[in-house]
This record gives C-alpha cells, sequence and structure tokens, in this order.
C-alpha cells in the first residue's frame, strides 16, 4: 500500500494551463524531490476548478488548503512550508477582496458558498487522465445499474421524472427526447454529443470534457441503452485540444477495461464511441448542421421535420444531447429522479453551469441552483463590477440572448423567467456590463458574429443579418438616419421569423433586447451623433476646459498628430478636424483639464 | 469485459488511496522546525507506515503546531468530528502504540 498523506491537486484546465500551471506542477514535484518527500506527496492534474480569475490554482489535501495564483517560484515555499513543516502559505490563499482575509478552505470561498456542483461535480476532485479516479467516485455506477437491473424503458421514465431539460440553449425536455429516439424504429440509431459550444465567452462544456470526461462517456452509454443505439460519436470544436485530448484518452481507458464494446457488463448490450472535430463553424453547433457536418458534408442546416430522433445521421434515428446535460445523467439514475428534482424550480430542475466573464470581479465557472437571482449571481458569487462601477445590463444567452438590465437583476435564472423578461437561458455565458459599455456596440458585436457566422444557406439569414449590421455601423459611425431603429425592427421580424435555423431566427435579438431597455442610447446616436457611453470613438470629441488648463504644455506633446495648440502657460486647444480621438492627451493630462 | 463485481472492487480500492481528499479521523505530527529538531520526521514516517500495515481508517498530516521544544515531538487525535486527544515527547515506536491503541476506534478501511 502506498503511504501517501498529501495529494497537491494541480488545475489542469485550459485557463490554468495558459498560465503555465504545467509549469507550476513540474516546479512542485522538483522541490519534492529535493526535499525528499517525492514518496509521501502525490501530485495530481485535475480540470477546472471554476475560479478562473485566481488561476493557476493548487489545492492540498488533506487539509483542504486552496492556494491561488501560484507561480512556479512559490513552489519551493509551498513545500518546504506546507508539506514539509505543516504551515499553511498565508500569502498564497485566497483573499477576500474588502476585508482583505486570508480564507483557507474551499467552501468557504464567497464565490463556492452558494454555488451547488453537480454537474461540475469531479472537476478540480479528480485526475481526468486515469478512469480508476473515476471509478473511485461512483463512475460508471449508473451504467452498470441501468445495464443489469433496469430496462430502457425504465432509464428512458427516470429521466423525464427529473424534469431535466436541455442545457445547451433550447432547453427541450431531455427523457421526451430520448422516448422519441427509442420509439424510431431501426436496427442502427446513433447517439451524438453536441459538443461544439460556439458561444463566444462560454467554456461550460469544455471545463467538463477537459474535468470530467467519463461522466460524458458514461452517459452516452446510458443513452446507447435506453433508445436502442450502438454507435455513439463526439463533436468537440478542433479549437479544444485538451479536452480532445482528455476525451481520447478516457475512451481508449474505457475500452481497454471494457466499458465500452462488446458485452458491457456481461450483458447484450454493445456500446463504442467516436470522436469527430469540428473546424470553426459555430453554426455547427445547431444540431441539422452538426451532423451534416459528421457526414463529411458543409454545416448548413436542414428543415425540421423530419427531427433527428426520426431521421440524423446518415437518416438514421439519431438522439443529440449537450455536454452538460449528459453530465447530468449519471447523477440522476445512481441518486434517483428525485433527488435531482429537489433542487430547482418548478419547470427548471437541477443546476446550471454559468460562465461568468466581463466587467465582473470573480470571472469563471459557476454551477448554482435554477432559480438563484442575478443579482446573487453578480454579487455574492461574482464579487460585483470592478472599480467600483454601476452595473448596467448582463447579456445572457450569447448571440442569441437578450440583455437584463438593473431593474431586472432580481429575476430568478430559469428557462422560461429568462424569456419572459426578453432573454433566454442560452448555453449559459453571462456576460456583465458595466456604465462604461455602449449597448448599441454591443448588438453592433453580436451582429457581426453573427454574420460572419451564417452559413449563408437562407435569404434572410445571409441578407438579413449584412443589412442590419451595416445599419448598426452607420450608427456607431456618426452616420445613423431617422427611421433606422424601425428598419431595424422590420428586418428584425423578418430574419426571426424566416430563417432556417436558430443561428438566424435569434440573430436580431441583441438589438431587439438592447432597443427594448436602452432605446435612447440609439436616439443619441442617430440625433445627437453622441454615444453617452464614450465609447463609440467616431463620436467622440475630446476639449480642453479651459479654466482647468494651466497650459502645461503635456497634452500638445502626447498628441501625434499635432492637433493640439497654445502657448506655455495659456489655455490650449484642440483642433477638432486634426484630432483622431485616440485620448492620449486626456490620459497624459494632470489637472484632468481635457473631457469627452 | 468487467462485470459490476470487478467495478466495485476498483471503486473500494482506489476510494482508499483518495482517502487523503475527505474529512477524516485524523493524526496530526507536529513537524514544524522544532518537531523536526526533536524527531517528528521519524515520527511521521513511522507513523504512515503503521497505519498503511494495519489498513486503518485514519489520515496521518503534518503540521506547525508550534509548541515548546520540551513537549516535542507531539502527535494530535482528532475525529471527524473534531474532539482532540494529545500525546507528547512522542517517539517512533511510542506512535505505534498509540496507533495500536487507535485500531478499534478508527476502524480498517476494508469496513469504511
Amino acid at each position: 500500500m502506498s503511504l501517501i498523506r498529501s495529494h497537491v491537486l494541480v488545475c489542469a484546465g485550459t485557463g490554468c494551463v495558459s498560465s503555465h500551471s504545467q509549469k507550476v506542477r513540474e516546479a512542485i514535484h522538483a522541490a519534492l524531490e529535493r526535499h525528499g518527500l517525492a514518496d509521501e506527496v502525490n501530485v495530481v492534474e485535475t480540470g477546472c476548478f471554476g475560479f478562473c480569475r485566481m488561476g493557476p490554482i493548487v489545492m492540498v489535501y488533506p487539509e483542504g488548503a486552496f492556494y491561488c495564483q501560484v507561480k512556479p517560484e512559490d513552489a519551493e515555499e509551498l513545500v518546504s512550508e506546507h508539506l514539509l513543516k505543516g504551515r499553511i502559505v498565508e500569502r498564497l490563499l485566497f483573499q477576500e477582496p474588502v476585508t482583505e482575509r486570508a480564507v483557507p478552505l474551499f467552501n468557504d470561498i464567497g464565490f463556492y458558498k452558494k454555488q451547488k456542483r453537480v454537474a461540475l461535480r469531479n472537476c478540480g476532485n479528480i485526475n481526468p487522465e486515469c478512469i480508476e479516479e473515476s471509478i473511485a467516485h461512483d463512475g460508471y455506477q449508473a451504467l452498470a445499474r441501468a445495464v443489469t437491473r433496469m430496462t430502457p424503458e425504465e432509464v428512458i421514465d427516470e429521466i423525464k421524472h427529473s424534469g431535466l431539460r436541455g442545457r445547451g440553449g433550447g432547453g427541450f425536455p431531455t427523457g421526451r427526447k430520448w422516448e422519441f429516439a427509442r420509439a424510431s424504429q431501426d436496427s442502427i440509431k446513433y447517439v451524438v454529443c453536441n459538443a461544439d459550444e460556439g458561444d463566444p465567452g462560454a467554456f461550460m462544456d469544455r471545463s467538463i470534457l477537459e474535468g470530467d470526461p467519463h461522466s460524458i462517456v458514461e452517459a452516452m452509454a446510458i443513452a446507447g441503452y435506453a433508445i436502442g443505439a450502438q454507435q455513439g460519436y463526439v463533436y468537440v470544436r478542433a479549437e479544444y485540444p485538451i479536452a480532445v485530448e482528455r476525451l481520447s484518452i478516457a475512451i481508449k481507458q474505457a475500452r481497454e477495461l471494457g466499458l465500452l464494446g462488446n458485452n458491457i457488463f456481461g450483458s447484450d448490450f454493445c456500446f463504442d464511441l467516436g470522436i469527430r472535430l469540428g473546424a470553426g463553424a459555430f453554426v455547427c453547433g445547431e444540431e441539422t448542421a452538426l451532423l451534416s457536418s459528421i457526414e463529411g458534408h458543409r454545416g448548413t442546416p436542414r428543415p425540421r421535420p423530419p427531427y433527428p430522433a426520426v431521421k440524423g445521421l446518415w437518416g438514421k434515428p439519431t438522439l443529440i444531447n449537450n455536454v452538460e446535460t449528459l453530465a447530468n445523467i449519471p447523477t440522476i439514475l445512481r441518486h434517483g429522479p428525485d433527488q435531482f428534482a429537489a433542487t430547482g424550480t418548478e419547470k427548471s430542475k437541477g443546476t446550471k453551469v454559468f460562465a461568468l466573464a466581463g466587467n465582473i470581479n470573480n470571472t469563471g465557472l459557476v454551477e448554482v441552483p435554477m432559480g438563484t437571482t442575478l443579482r446573487e449571481i453578480v454579487y455574492d458569487i461574482g464579487g460585483g463590477i470592478p472599480g467600483g462601477k454601476a452595473f448596467k445590463a448582463c447579456q445572457t444567452g450569447g448571440p442569441s440572448g437578450g440583455c437584463l438590465p438593473t431593474e431586472l437583476l432580481d429575476t430568478p435564472v430559469d428557462y422560461d423567467s429568462l424569456i419572459a423578461a426578453g432573454s433566454m437561458m442560452g448555453s449559459g455565458g453571462l456576460i456583465i456590463m458595466d456604465e462604461d459599455t455602449c449597448m448599441v456596440d454591443v448588438a453592433r458585436f453580436f451582429l457581426e458574429f453573427t454574420q460572419e457566422e451564417s452559413c449563408g444557406k437562407c435569404v434572410p439569414c445571409r441578407e438579413g443579418t449584412k443589412r442590419m449590421l451595416e445599419i448598426l455601423q452607420r450608427i456607431t459611425k456618426g452616420e445613423g438616419v431617422d427611421g433606422d431603429i424601425e428598419l431595424l425592427e422590420e428586418l428584425a421580424e423578418v430574419i426571426s421569423k424566416a430563417s432556417l435555423c436558430g443561428l438566424g431566427q435569434t440573430a436580431p435579438n441583441p438589438v431587439l433586447a438592447t432597443l427594448k431597455f436602452f432605446r435612447e442610447e440609439y436616439e443619441a446616436h442617430i440625433k445627437q451623433k453622441r454615444c453617452p457611453a464614450g465609447v463609440c470613438q467616431a463620436l467622440l470629441s475630446y476639449h480642453i476646459v479651459e479654466d482647468k488648463c494651466k497650459g502645461c504644455g503635456l497634452c500638445k506633446k502626447v498628441c501625434t498628430v499635432d492637433a493640439i495648440s497654445g502657448d506655455l502657460r495659456q489655455p490650449h486647444r484642440i483642433n477638432k478636424d486634426k484630432c483622431i480621438k485616440c485620448g492620449a492627451c486626456a490620459a497624459k493630462c494632470p489637472f484632468k483639464a481635457i473631457s469627452r | 469485459m468487467l462485470t459490476v463485481a470487478e467495478l466495485n472492487a476498483i471503486r473500494d480500492r482506489v476510494r482508499k488511496q483518495l482517502s487523503v481528499r475527505e474529512p477524516h479521523n485524523r493524526l496530526i505530527v507536529g513537524v514544524g522546525t522544532v518537531g523536526i529538531a526533536a524527531g517528528a520526521r521519524e515520527v511521521i514516517v513511522t507513523a504512515m507506515q503503521e497505519v498503511s500495515t494495519r489498513g486503518l481508517d485514519l489520515v496521518v498530516v503534518g503540521e506547525d503546531l508550534a509548541l515548546p521544544a520540551s513537549e516535542m515531538p507531539v502527535v494530535k487525535f482528532v475525529t471527524a468530528s473534531g474532539e482532540e486527544t494529545v500525546y507528547t515527547k512522542v517517539t517512533a515506536e511510542g506512535v505505534r502504540e498509540i496507533i495500536q491503541s487507535l485500531a478499534t476506534t478508527v476502524g480498517t478501511l476494508a469496513d469504511a
């Protein structure tokens, strides 16, 4: 038996890896060797802890000390102080922002207190490249129960009872989808996992794949058993190389143990998994475009009906589910549907993983029970807005969603409440925006994205998004005219009603949502040629406030286009025609005499 | 092809190896500089060997207990619920006896 007395878990999710967590791990190894502790301490790579802003993250057990922003140079102190002498290294612990008090334990940190990690249960706790650690955390127990003690119908029944709804954005009841796929009569069926995760800023699925790939392998096998399929594919975007690598290792290890392949657990059930890579197309997150891509065609959607459950991959009945949806399946079958349904609201059961990004203190991944309010997520978990700035809006649902302004901060986050508020859950990206954000520019940004990603198959999306984008670009450049807003609204209606797939149908949403709550910003841009948030460069104008100007000449020196004139100790002036609005003068002025 | 029994066997075996990541009965050995000077390294290594050989459900931890040199090496037994028993001037042989006396209280990993 091993004489290991301590485990050091180093986060190896994409975020921390890009902050050199691999070097941290190597440094810790080296320090352990130097101090003769290599046989007593196990250093393990884990998946994403979620608190990405504080990475690289290192957790030391058995104390459960949570170390943040660890650098390779810190390894010596960590080993010689904590692992050798048992003294927790305070300066590396998380510090509460206001009190600056060090918080040693994971569960006491404000960021984690209100979270309930279900889909993310193993991320950060296990080595994802070791199937035995997954098994030790009850991996494949649900599959064993399903295959040896339940009928496929009973499995589907439990999923239906749990109330689980699709986590990719659609929110369709998962149990019913499985039922449709089972009902289709065909000896060949497929299970597909949608791991394309195209929403900008979203990385929930990536973290699950990197941190707990076996939960997906197990869930897909369970799905195969339930609907009568023998082959599954995970469609992962190519921009997730670590996820692809971990998933490949997981599949290989599962096959080696006989958890994938023939006669699983000695039954008649046979199932295997393959990986298919995406190639940088947002539209391939749309289920029919995704299937088209797996088949080797260009990713363009098809009209539905027929739905994939009836006629999908190569014309066969296909079940497609999102990564996070699947991550919940083993938990439901292990603990029963009632326990799952005990969390959340009446129509939105369970928890949801969100990727908090934008103008917020604690960026990272959070998992909360459905029904938690936006205010709790932004302030209690997210730690509020940096720089003490005011909250302006929160974008939910990415390029397909809408924004929620301050007056809607108490909206519970669940499928139906968000739709009622004019937005949608989407895949879970939550982009927080502060008072210095221009909402017209935000709408333009998202439309630029959807326009570029449009596959071009149908006219309303291909032409419509292009024209909407043109109008928005004109407005942000100060060339908006009367009637632009009405035109945007008219175009939005046509595009959303007539587009072939969800990309086009939801592309106008950011525009409509920002118009609903921030119409006066659009009007200021068009009628007064003014950007209230001070973002749209073309609409900015800098001028020197005469009574504040001391004539020091610093601004004149820093101006690259010689637009400032004035004699020493005389108030200076900016020539508006030459000014390129770079803002260098305002930044340089020691008397804050230059305003926008 | 794995049977359910084999799956459970893997689960139980590896769970023990990972038990250090959960709250547990623990044996804390004072390993601050004062403790180490008094011989705590030998005590902690012996403790780990003893716990391992007997297959006990007990986690051995090193901590800086900041106690006077006259008492070192110090060993503290803390239950999962927080009750503490402190032993002072513990030798390598002494810690073996302590662990032996705790065997029935903590139980083995096989019963866990």
